[in-house]
């Protein structure tokens, strides 16, 4: 027997190990029929999807079960299995799935031609465009703007839900004589912010640890500076290096966004803790009564309708337009939602496109999801109204509906990379003083430059 | 079937001696295997990425940018930043974790009343889970309602307008503070079993030859100790060049990555939310082994070169 020297053998143990590493990194073999298991004749075979989103957790997870179940009872001949998974870690494990080629048949990730186009230029999505044509009918055009990518649509809609809401503790306004119908502008805001503080009361509650949350401040500070058109346009110049736009970061508008919110600063108008807490901690202290303002989005809803006994009575409006700005209208609207897609490494990408189709057309998934949480809209207009719908629903609605302007939040409208640079890290700089509203502004603008320069 | 014969007994010693290695190679190669597949490829993977604008979905799109992403890095004021943050860590916890740890193992070896207790409570921080210990600080220095600042006020003192973490000149010292007081007890361990190694005979004669405490712990105790010491420092530097639960439960890195070390600023850049720069992270974690082995090295280095000095 010939000797195996050490060479031999490491040499032998790294070709078996790559071996292994390529077989594991094989795209994982279509999920089997089973039909075998379901019924013996081909005709009544089942197809088995899987399907991922990051809805883990009640409510979400509930939702996502019944919806789940209604498709399968809808469709005999293709089953569907949910799995959700909570987190960031869900970001992450979809982009390792798809680079390992071992993604489901169809996943939600979040909505926006920012948060898609990675995936679309890695040419990882089916093209849906054909299925979205189908159902043009049936779904808010502007949500369906939230799936179009160079012309293409990507994905589903749903979960709407308005992003630029102003909550507040209608207890203390009403303590302190503040009328909310008053506050559409930014002075009288501001007014009011004055008010409480000469009483002692907190006046805006923020958890900018985080980044996101001082980052949503000045994303609907451009909405209503530049308005939802003006904002889009500037925005989108970090998506497609061909939009142009006479638009720019360093114009008066855009660095009035940071003047607004180093003035709330300097102001003493956000909490002590304004860049220690983080967003759970600050909302807590808006639900205990520690301040009179806080800035998010109707996903909030899901946590206060939690609340077995609310401490306080909690209303919201939109964020107030901005006094010296003649286009500025506190009226417009920025949603958030999410979105179902379909890997082109999907092993039933027929099977799924038919789910995505039910999901477009057919109420009964978003009165599922509706029912479960009532802070997320549909991206279409029921047939007929939801029964026992809560007032703070309603009146969700309501604002989509009624919005003269509606966009995806801008975060989204662009390259998610520089996005999260320009509004989370530069509210960051502004709120911890690193950045003054003229820096952040040109440095806004630079990223922007430098993103359209390397893909030139 | 051969049978044996005396003149066989010969060549059993060498043939054994093949046998046994062939045997030693066939029992490791079950984790020399996996060792390969999971470390050895993943890390001549990491090393071809590094010079990719790989976005970490698809290889379809993986690009070759040559040294690219290491001249991005020389530009990237946040990358120094991040660099400079590690590297205050390692030189503060050098200093002052293995500092007091070398103070305190000395005092708790000489032999005090509870001894054994402070050991035993000094020790318990290490072995707290850092997210739990994240948590626990955040409530503690929170402004408005944690301890220390409501301790403060009590007697007419006030802390930082923005909390201790999310003050950009302080919060980095916070997180540093935090992180030496969850791993003295570690690296006071590693030097009580140091000094529990020095024979005792050597500090008796020199105390009969009329040597100082001083002179004892400077001249024969941390002397005879260098050996350890190298090893808690390589440990401690090492950790502190690494850290990461710490900073991203207490300060997320932020604000405005003032409090970002070179770990968290990898993630943020690969892994942070919908964040798509692997091939670049992944240039930034390549330096980070570069500058871990470094550093090793050259304490080694000096340690054999101090060890030198002494001999001669």
């Amino acid at each position: 027997m010939r000797k195996l020297s050490r060479r031999s053998f490491l040499k032998g143990a790294t070709g078996a190990a790559g071996v292994g590493l390529l077989a594991a990194c094989a795209p994982v073999a279509a999920p089997a029929d089973s039909g075998d298991m379901a019924s013996d004749a081909p005709d009544e075979m089942i197809a088995e999807l899987e399907m991922w989103t990051e809805m883990a957790t009640v409510p979400w997870l509930g939702a996502m079960d019944e919806i789940v179940e209604s498709f399968n009872g809808a469709n005999p001949g293709i089953h569907v299995t949910h799995s959700g998974f909570s987190g960031l870690a869900y970001e992450q494990a979809t982009k390792t799935a798809f680079a390992g080629g071992a993604v489901s048949d169809f996943l939600q990730t979040d909505a926006g031609p920012g948060a898609l186009s990675a995936f679309i230029e890695a040419d990882q999505l089916m093209d849906l465009t054909d299925v979205v044509e189908e159902s043009k009918g049936t779904i808010y055009p502007d949500a369906l703007d939230s799936v179009l990518y160079k012309g293409r649509y990507w994905g589903a809609p749903w979960a709407m839900t308005v992003a630029n809401l102003m909550y507040y503790n209608a207890g203390i306004l009403a303590e302190h004589g503040v009328d909310p119908a008053s506050l559409t502008t930014w002075s009288a805001f501001t007014d009011a912010c004055q008010t409480f503080q000469d009483a002692g009361v907190t006046p805006v509650l923020i958890g900018a640890k985080n980044a996101w949350p001082g980052g949503h401040w000045a994303q609907h500070l451009y909405i209503r500076t530049f308005g939802v058109k003006g904002s889009v346009d500037l925005f989108l110049r970090g998506l497609d290096v061909n939009h142009e736009s006479p638009l720019r970061f360093t114009d008066p508008a855009g660095v009035r966004v940071w003047e607004l919110i180093k003035e709330l600063l300097d102001s003493d108008y956000y909490s002590r803790g304004v860049l220690s807490d983080d967003y759970p901690v600050a909302f807590g202290k808006l639900f205990r009564g520690d301040g009179a303002f806080f800035q998010t989005g109707g996903w909030l809803l899901g946590e206060w309708f939690a609340q077995e006994s609310p401490q306080i009575d909690l209303q919201f409006m939109l964020m107030p337009a901005i006094d010296d700005i003649a286009e500025s209208n506190a009226d417009e609207v920025s949603f958030n939602a999410r979105t179902l897609i379909v890997p082109k490494e999907s092993a039933h990408p027929e099977e799924a496109q038919v789910f995505v189709k039910w999901y477009l057309q057919s109420e009964d998934p978003h009165r599922i999801w509706y029912k479960h949480l009532p802070g997320e809209a549909p991206p279409m207009p029921l047939s007929s109204p939801m029964e026992d719908l809560r007032p703070e629903s309603s009146r969700l609605i309501d604002l989509l509906d009624n919005a003269p302007a509606l966009t995806i939040m801008i975060e989204r409208a662009m390259d998610y990379n520089i996005g999260q640079e320009i509004l989370w890290h530069g509210s960051s700089g502004v709120l911890s003083g690193a950045l003054s509203p003229e820096e952040a502004a040109e440095r806004a603008e630079n990223l922007v430059l430098e993103w359209r320069e390397a893909r030139m | 079937m051969r049978r044996s014969t005396p003149a066989d007994g010969a060549e059993k010693g060498p043939r054994t001696g093949r046998y046994d290695g062939r045997f030693a190679l066939f029992l490791i190669a079950p984790a020399f295997f996996f060792y390969t597949l999971f470390l050895i490829l993943p890390l001549f993977g990491t090393v071809v990425i590094g010079f990719t604008d790989w976005t970490g979905i698809s290889f379809s799109t993986l690009r070759f940018t040559g040294l690219e992403n290491f001249i991005q890095m020389a530009g990237d004021e946040f990358f120094w930043g991040a660099f400079r943050n590690s590297f205050l860590f390692v030189v503060c916890c050098l200093l002052v974790q293995v500092g007091v740890a070398l103070l305190f193992a000395i005092i708790l070896e000489s032999g005090p009343r509870y001894a054994r207790l402070f050991r035993s409570i000094f020790f318990v921080p290490f072995v707290i889970s850092l997210v739990v210990i994240g948590i626990l600080f955040n409530f503690l220095l929170d402004p408005t309602i944690g301890i220390v600042d409501i301790l403060l006020r009590a007697i007419g003192l006030d802390g930082p307008k923005f909390g201790w973490l999310g003050t950009t000149t302080l919060n980095v010292f916070v997180v540093i503070a935090v992180h030496i007081w969850r791993n003295f007890g570690f690296t006071m361990f590693l030097l009580i079993a140091g000094l529990q190694a020095i024979p005792r005979e050597l500090q008796e004669s020199a105390r009969l030859d009329g040597a100082t405490a001083w002179q004892l712990t400077t001249r024969i105790t941390i002397p005879l100790l260098r050996e350890v010491l190298v090893v808690a420092s390589v440990i401690t530097s090492i950790d502190a060049m690494r850290v990461f639960d710490l900073v991203y439960t207490l300060t997320g890195g932020g604000p405005f990555h003032s409090s970002e070390t070179v770990v968290t600023y990898i993630y943020q850049l690969g892994l942070g939310g919908a964040r798509t720069q692997h091939g670049y992270a992944t240039a930034i974690a390549l330096v980070l082994v570069l500058v871990i082995i470094g550093m090793s090295v050259l304490q080694f280095t000096l340690a054999r070169a101090g060890r030198g000095a002494l001999d001669t």
